[in-house]
């Protein structure tokens, strides 16, 4: 059920009802309920998989807090602190073991269902060396919805229980609407245990109007971005990207351009529709997004672009990594060589494996992987060559806090982070080589010449950019610490309803007439 | 406490971390910043810290720092 359909605009409004009719201490239960059935009219097929995820991964989390409860009753009661260490670091190697299980058991699903074709797809390429006339037929696996999403959620809570941050869950039915709350469940963001459980159970659900005048103010804001932004940048960029040989350059780069807005419009749009959407029960879900293109550096930007797959990231692969004994030895013995060297290439390699993991998130083909490494490539570059920077600063009296400075950082990240589109929104390496040739070659005057906006029309162009510049200009409040939505609220009556239906007018007015799914409901 | 606060400052001149107190929170310390941190502090102390240790708690201050690194000393 897509977020944009009226079938889920219904769903929202008969669930919302029955949640606020039902006694305050088995709502939980109702939205239990919801999510299932929500699931359930997406696919039954994706319905059993969620079952058996949820039912898998609650027993590891217990079978994990049973070794160290028993472990936690022994070390409590030995005095030796060498054999208090023996025995803790016996409980983790025994813990390891069954994180290892349900850690294989969750990903293996989604690395079956989503890159074996990929898989066999590069080897079978192998294998038609030998064999030319060989043809390579993919496999149709079924993927449930949101596939990605929750089994990020649901290793984030074992990796918790592993490391001991807090309790498995005992009750499975809290567990069950941890895993399966439906706003999340589509494209995030990809939640942590402990958070979540907080908002569903320890929070107050009484019903408020400002709450809900808040929920619907941020539902239709991301009906906005989708609709009429992303949607009809689609049409401009696709039209781009599709004839890009017969283009000129800077078209080209126009493209780049539209393609970033869709991208942010679509992702960001279809997370105001989930967040607001959970805040209309009262439940509060984590920000995926912090103004990214205000970023001054790639790093700042993925600590701003999809903020939660960042710090899953940072927290189960990046410091494990960075940290773990092999890369400290690593630190130590380039240390004794280069101090400096000693310390960043530990952090260069985590950075180079969090972003091919990245790349590869993104889906199962080699673009995906090089835009990961392109991200990360370019982090690392920035690490290794920051002493030389700082001479570079100091030897042109540059202010890094001046204004100009950073403005330029802006745009330099902007820019880069479009590049990087070269490799996304293409359907192979081929296209995105094709692509950045045109890009950065000498444009035939034939080609600008005969140049029309036939394709995607002025109209299309008029209103990306005219509700860009709206979102820009919310966009800049937002980076100065203003709470808009707190502001409108706050508004007269009637300059507040004024502005809401301008709004909800804007969406059929304006919206495409070419509607397409979001992008990262795929994942 | 003195040896610690030489340590953040190396790693970060420009923070006053006798101040600050919400080192992670307000995305004072990134993450390279922390495993920089983490390699000189396991240095410095004879400490391990891991992965599970880096939690908001141990390090939005220099006081959450200390009390880990005297809870991982034992």
């Amino acid at each position: 059920m897509a977020f944009t359909s009226t079938g889920f605009i219904l769903f929202i409004t008969a669930a919302v009802i029955l949640f606020y009719i039902v006694p305050l201490k088995k709502r939980w239960l109702v939205l239990l309920a919801e999510s299932y059935l929500f699931y359930a009219l997406a696919s039954l097929q994706g319905l059993i998989y969620l079952t058996v995820t949820t039912l898998v991964t609650f027993g590891t989390a217990v079978w994990m807090q049973k070794i160290q409860n028993a472990g936690d009753l022994q070390t409590a009661v030995v005095t030796d602190k060498a054999e208090k260490k023996q025995l803790k670091a016996s409980i983790k190697k025994n813990k390891k073991k069954i994180l290892t299980a349900g850690i294989v058991f969750s990903f293996g699903i989604l690395a079956i269902l989503k890159y074996s074709n990929f898989v066999l797809f590069n080897f079978t390429s192998l294998f038609k060396l030998f064999s030319p006339g060989y043809k390579f037929n993919p496999i149709h696996f079924f993927v449930p919805m949101g596939i990605s999403f929750y089994t990020f959620s649901v290793t984030s809570y074992l990796f918790d229980v592993y490391y001991n941050k807090y309790k498995a869950r005992s009750n499975i039915f809290e567990y069950a609407l941890y895993v399966s709350w439906f706003p999340a469940l589509v494209q995030g963001p990809i939640n942590r245990n402990d958070q979540l459980h907080a908002e569903l159970f320890e929070k107050d659900h009484t019903f408020s109007l400002e709450n809900t005048e808040f929920a619907v103010q941020r539902i239709l804001w991301g009906f906005l971005k989708k609709l009429v932004i992303a949607d009809r940048a689609a049409q401009v960029v696709s039209y781009i990207f599709d004839n890009y040989d017969k283009l000129p350059n800077f078209i080209i780069l126009f493209g780049l351009l539209f393609y970033s807005i869709q991208l942010y419009a679509d992702f960001a749009g279809g997370m105001d529709v989930a967040l607001g959407v959970s805040e209309l029960f009262g439940i509060h879900l984590n920000e995926n997004f912090r103004q990214p293109y205000f970023s001054q550096s790639i790093a700042e930007f993925w600590r701003r672009w999809h903020i939660t797959l960042g710090a899953w990231m940072k927290d189960y692969i990046f410091y494990p990594f960075s940290l773990s004994a092999g890369m400290l030895n690593l630190g130590k013995r380039l240390g004794e060589k280069s101090r400096y060297l000693g310390r960043v290439i530990p952090m260069c390699l985590g950075n180079l494996l969090v972003f091919l993991v990245v790349g590869i998130w993104h889906g199962a083909e080699w673009h995906f992987v090089l835009y990961g490494l392109f991200h990360g490539g370019i982090i690392v570059f920035s690490i290794l060559m920051q002493p030389l920077y700082d001479r570079g600063i100091s030897a042109f009296h540059i202010n890094i806090k001046s204004k100009g400075w950073q403005l330029f950082r802006i745009i330099r990240t902007f820019y880069l982070v479009n590049l990087g589109c070269l490799l996304d929104d293409v359907t192979d390496l081929h296209q995105s080589w094709g692509m950045t040739k045109q890009l950065f070659s000498f444009t035939n005057w034939n080609l600008i010449r005969n140049f029309s906006f036939q394709g995607f029309g002025a109209k299309t162009i008029f209103v990306v950019l005219l509700f860009s510049a709206v979102w820009f200009v919310v966009s800049i409040r937002k980076e100065q610490g203003a709470d808009i939505r707190k502001s409108i609220a706050s508004r007269p009556l009637v300059l507040r309803w004024t502005l809401y239906m301008v709004l909800i007018l804007s969406i059929p007015f304006f919206q495409s007439s070419h509607m397409a799914g979001f992008m990262y409901a795929q994942f | 406490m003195e040896q610690l606060l030489e340590i953040l400052k190396d790693t970060k001149p420009d923070v006053d971390f006798t101040a600050e107190k919400k080192l992670i929170d307000n995305n004072v310390l990134d993450s390279f910043d922390i495993v920089q941190l983490v390699m000189k502090l396991n240095e410095a102390f004879d400490i391990e810290i891991g992965a599970e240790n880096i939690i908001p708690e141990n390090f939005n201050s220099a006081e959450s720092l200390w009390a880990m690194i005297q809870k991982l000393q034992g």
